[in-house]
């Protein structure tokens, strides 16, 4: 046997997958989750065609940046800024609030995880030649040292040379191995490097959106309290003003009442002079002018729908500023996740800058107008400013109305009124007589207060009030 | 005039006496109630502005609590992504 029967130098099999013990297995590149390859909030300004970048973009426009971030870009290699130019392009055109959804989004921009991934899997594909070069080097040795061994049982001349040969490959797969070595120091540097980003970029976002969750629950507790206090104060304004217009209305039944006295005074003989200096006229002329003055000049002093709107207005706009926090929590977990934006979104009706006074409609569509009622002669609306009802009796007889609306049905029905709960919540005595105008406005601000006013509910009160009038 | 009269006019007069004593009396009981709603109004509106005032500072401390937490927020992704883009940038 010659050095002819030397196995062929190794190299690296195409088909015939080596069968030598796995060497260490080259860490697996970690899973990135799938996230828009640009922001969302850049593709916007991609369609804008406004992509192109340019350093000065940047330099000029670093005005999101804090001082020290702007110290560290300013203090970047060119190429640096060149690609923190390209990934913040855009952002500046971002409002001001949605800016940092802006920002975690270039966070998320794939193309930084990207970049690590390539050069991981560039990494990976040079390990695995490597170790099929390592492999092909061991079956050499083997094979090598087992002709070693035979030819020198056959006492075949020459066989130093071969184990020559044998130290040079063992030589190269050393250096292979060293290759190897570097190449997986290389991986993991850059699967580290990726992770030590992706970790710290997560906990970033986690602590925003903690944080967000955290302070959004006493925000809504808080928003619910003002919508409570805003219903109370509407509810208020109703019922002072109810009691304004019964005193009204006491104060001209009283006047009413001392013209007959007046005519009865005539009556008997007594000049205009003897009636106005009469004690008991005088005495009333004079409580009479007092009390309608005082009314007057108090319901000016309180100036309660004045009030009212101030304070609507307040929580209004308190209310409005909530929405893009709520939208913008939704928003970090959507770009965190990855999850494409969902388009032609309603827009959330809740919280709408306050524009003016909020006015109570009942209207109803397809219904004809409470106004263009008519019982005989007269309007619905005139008869229920003009006819007045003991609150108490009101109440039994809305209570009675359901009663009956709701037949044999044994399912208590939803808005019996609790003549305590009610009479407490709107400090009524019970034994006012109100205008039915007022009661159903009282009745509607007690239900709203409650959160218990509903479309049927708002047509039965007008209904009953429809047919009380009837009657 | 006679003394029938007299008398008639005299019962007349203190019958209708009477009845404006009496809305004497209903015109003052309307007074002190005007007083009483409107004094219940006004404590119950500043009681009711009070707590509005003290629930809008608490949302508004809130905004401004989120505010500040998205600006550090903001700033350590600025850092990390200039961070990463140095760090492509320089391979």
């Amino acid at each position: 046997m010659s050095l002819e029967h030397l196995p062929p130098s190794p190299s690296v099999p195409e088909e015939k997958k080596p069968e030598v013990p796995e060497v260490p297995e080259v860490p697996e590149v970690p899973e990135v989750p799938e996230v828009p390859e640009v922001p969302e909030v850049l593709v916007e300004k991609k369609r804008g065609g406004i992509q192109e970048f340019s350093l000065d973009a940047i330099r000029n426009r670093d005005f999101f940046l804090s001082s020290e971030n702007q110290g560290f870009f300013h203090k970047m290699s060119e190429g640096g800024k060149k690609l923190a130019a390209q990934l913040y392009a855009g952002l500046d055109r971002i409002t001001g609030v949605k800016r940092i959804v802006g920002k975690m989004g270039i966070a998320y921009n794939q193309s930084l995880v990207d970049h690590h991934r390539k050069k991981a899997v560039g990494f990976k594909s040079e390990m695995d030649g490597l170790n099929l070069e390592v492999k092909a080097f061991d079956r050499s040795i083997i094979e090598i040292q087992s002709l070693v061994e035979s030819f020198k049982q056959e006492g075949v001349p020459d066989v130093e040379s071969l184990a020559l040969k044998l130290k040079d490959i063992e030589q190269q797969k050393k250096y292979l191995l060293y290759q190897k070595d570097k190449t997986q120091s290389q991986i993991e540097k850059r699967v580290n490097k990726m992770k030590l980003f992706t970790n710290e970029r997560d906990r970033v976002a986690d602590r925003l959106i903690d944080h967000y969750n955290e302070k959004l629950e006493p925000m809504e507790k808080e928003l619910e309290n003002l919508q409570k206090y805003k219903d109370q104060t509407d509810l208020l304004v109703v019922v002072t003003e109810a009691k304004h217009n019964e005193q009204i209305a006491r104060l001209g039944g009283i006047e009413k009442q001392k013209r007959q006295c007046v005519e009865a005074l005539r009556g008997i003989g007594m000049s205009e002079k003897e009636i106005k200096k009469f004690e008991g006229v005088k005495a009333l002329d004079e409580f009479l002018a007092q009390g309608r003055k005082k009314l007057k000049k108090e319901k000016q002093n309180l100036n309660l729908t004045k009030k009212k709107a101030e304070i609507n207005q307040k929580i209004a706009k308190v209310d409005a500023k909530a929405n893009p926090y709520r939208d913008k929590r939704e928003e970090f977990t959507r770009v965190k996740e990855g999850r494409p934006k969902e388009m032609d979104m309603e827009t959330r009706q809740r919280g709408q800058e306050f524009e003016g006074e909020e006015t109570i409609s009942s209207h109803i569509r397809g219904q004809q107008s409470e106004s263009s009622y008519t019982t005989g002669e007269e309007t619905v609306e005139k008869r229920e400013g003009r006819e007045r009802l003991k609150t108490s009796s009101f109440v039994s007889g809305w209570n009675t109305y359901l009663q009956e609306k709701n037949g044999k049905n044994k399912v208590p029905l939803n808005g019996m009124l609790d003549k305590k709960d009610f009479l407490t919540v709107t400090r009524l005595l019970g034994d006012e007589k109100l205008n039915f105008k007022d009661l159903k406005k009282i009745l509607i601000g007690y239900y709203n207060f409650k959160k218990m006013l509903t479309k049927e509910l708002k047509e039965n009160i007008g209904n009953f009030l429809l047919e009380r009038i009837k009657v | 005039m006679t003394t029938h009269q007299n008398n008639t006019n005299n019962q007349s007069t203190q019958a209708i006496n009477s009845q404006l004593a009496d809305l004497l009396n209903e015109a003052k009981k309307v007074d002190q109630e005007i007083d009483e709603t409107n004094k219940e109004a006004s404590v119950e509106m500043t009681d009711l502005e009070v707590k509005i005032g003290e629930s809008i500072k608490n949302v508004e401390q809130i905004y401004s609590d989120l505010d500040q937490i998205e600006k550090d927020s903001g700033d350590k992704l600025d850092k990390l992504v200039l961070q990463q883009a140095e760090d492509l940038a320089s391979e």
